[in-house]
């Protein structure tokens, strides 16, 4: 018992909304009747792994699903028995935990990358931060990743290096007491702990925070957008990133040529764009 | 001095006043972010954007799931609202206040409880597997996710609209000996079409626009789970203006579901929330 212009109108909407949801099941029609495969990948290779999709797509006929999360968070999906083919972790202890319950294929998995922690911060660097000990400074608004992540982990070791090397009295490589206490000090400006890595360069591009410990990747591709400190390497931590094929993956044959992949020279020279360090340039 | 505070000393221009300035902080609290979405978009971005494989993804998974979730909550929800405004039978109360619960729960509490029921590792997932299904990570889930948080939008709307039936129409019908069904269909569905069209309209739109419950439970894989508003967030980021372009698109999807259930008329045969 709608009015005639309002059934009219009601009508044509619900008949936009019909035309616009059968192309787009359509669309998703076509999608959906290729093959994925579902690579999971921990979020600090957002843009490599972006990359490594199209090229993938483009030599098979396969669509690649990219699953990205903090590599905790991945693993954890995984043991929940979440379909996928192919795992890349930030850290070695995320794969030794899939390994230990007989869920990497072959138990193989291999390094691929390595990367290094950096200081980010916006590119108008509102606190006007130069050094690592200006991070020490009471007022400066700091996001870190939660420490059960990787970058977390490695960011917490990072802070207790500079701690007991530059801030000890008794080290050789003592500096000041602005780096006294480093670690406690950094910890009280954290304004937040973002769940994955993507996320605390997201907070630190929007300008929501002064300063984020990130990977070196995101702010060696980020010229413009980001400014960085570099942590020099004896305070540094080297994260491991490691690739693996579950026994379970849907997609096995894919799945063991995606990994190949990576380590193709293409796949090598793409992870060097994007600033991770391979395997074969840091010698071991 | 208190007494220069008793409500008969303020003036009706102070009070005006007040309320005027309250009411324009309101509003600009309200419509400026709403403004900001299109401030920084032209013709040429916005085009520019529509091109964009992830956008045109989100786009999609977003009005299938919607659709499907809206299709769902309509074929279980009206027959439903109508036995819950027609019939009287124990723990009615129960059921009716049960059902509700979205509305008002958190959707990360609705991400946990399904990954809880319906996750591989749990309650009903292994049975599931039997059969070969695995929800999380899967279109499917997005719309079970919908349709948990979407559908009672669509119950009350309809419960509503049942009830507002006047019972003399349906007397009369049955004194002239109509059958149940006829009566229904000829006589409680036209008086309730308003309701069940705001329902359905405010159930897609809840659809469209859930977050959390699809984040936690059907994840977030482009082109599989990924609709408009997880792409707004993982955009951020890398592509701000991508994720500027997908809320420009909300905002106007919101604005045209509110304009209808105006003009729909909330107050007339039960159409209200």
């Amino acid at each position: 018992m709608i009015k005639r212009p309002r059934r009219l109108l009601l009508a044509s909407f619900v008949a936009a909304l019909m035309a616009a949801s059968l192309v787009a099941g359509y669309v998703y029609y076509i999608q959906a009747s290729k093959v994925q495969l579902r690579i999971f990948a921990s979020s600090s290779l957002t843009n490599l792994f972006k990359e490594y999709e199209l090229r993938f797509e483009g030599r098979h006929n396969v669509d690649v699903v990219l699953n990205l999360a903090s590599s905790n968070a991945l693993r954890e999906q995984i043991v929940e028995d979440l379909p996928c083919d192919v795992f890349a972790s930030a850290s070695t202890a995320e794969m030794d935990l899939l390994r230990s319950r007989g869920l990497i294929f072959q138990n193989r998995s291999r390094v691929f990358a390595y990367n290094y922690i950096a200081i980010a911060m916006p590119a108008d660097n509102p606190a006007h931060l130069q050094t690592i000990e200006d991070l020490s400074k009471k007022g400066v608004r700091i996001v870190l990743a939660d420490f059960k992540t990787p970058l977390g982990n490695y960011t917490s070791q990072v802070l207790s290096k500079i701690e007991s090397s530059w801030g000890d009295r008794e080290s050789a490589y003592y500096q000041n007491p602005a780096v006294e206490k480093y670690r406690a000090k950094v910890l009280a400006n954290v304004v937040a702990y973002e769940a994955n890595a993507q996320q605390v360069v997201t907070k630190v591009m929007a300008g929501l925070a002064d300063a984020g410990f990130v990977y070196f990747s995101d702010v060696a591709v980020r010229g413009v957008k980001l400014q960085a400190i570099s942590i020099p390497p004896e305070l540094n931590v080297k994260a491991s990133y490691q690739i693996a094929v579950l026994n379970d993956a849907p997609q096995l044959r894919l799945a063991l040529a995606f990994v190949d992949y990576v380590f193709s020279e293409e796949g090598l020279q793409v992870m060097r764009k994007w600033g991770f360090t391979d395997v074969e340039g840091s010698g071991s | 001095m208190l007494k220069a505070l008793a409500p008969e000393h303020i003036s009706d221009g102070i009070l005006m006043l007040l309320l005027g300035s309250l009411c324009l902080l309101f509003i600009l609290f309200i419509t400026i972010p709403l403004a900001v979405v299109f401030l920084n978009l032209d013709i040429e971005k916005v085009t520019f954007q529509l091109r964009n494989p992830q956008i045109l993804s989100a786009l999609t998974v977003g009005l299938v799931t919607s659709f499907t979730a809206t299709v769902a909550s309509f074929i279980f929800g009206v027959p439903t609202a109508y036995l819950l405004a027609t019939r009287k039978f124990p723990g009615r109360a129960i059921v009716d206040t049960i059902l509700d619960i979205p509305i008002v729960l958190p959707p990360a509490v609705a991400g946990v409880a399904l990954l809880l029921a319906f996750a591989p590792r749990g309650l009903l997932g292994p049975a599931l597997r039997e059969f070969g299904v695995v929800l999380p990570g899967s279109t499917f889930a997005v719309i079970l996710a919908q349709v948990f948080v979407g559908s009672p939008f669509l119950l009350r709307s309809a419960k509503a609209a049942f009830e507002n039936v006047d019972r003399a129409y349906i007397d009369s019908a049955k004194i002239l000996s109509a059958s149940r069904l006829r009566v229904f269909f000829t006589i409680t569905l036209p008086l309730a079409t308003h309701g069940l069209a705001a329902g359905t309209i405010m159930t897609w739109a809840r659809s469209m626009g859930e977050f959390g419950a699809t984040l936690m439970f059907a994840g977030n894989l482009p082109g599989v789970t990924q609709t408009m508003p997880l792409a707004i967030y993982m955009l951020l980021a890398e592509d701000p203006i991508a994720s500027n372009v997908l809320s420009a698109i909300l905002v106007l999807i919101s604005f045209s579901v509110l304009a209808l259930f105006r003009l729909l008329g909330r107050r007339r045969y039960g159409a209200r929330l």
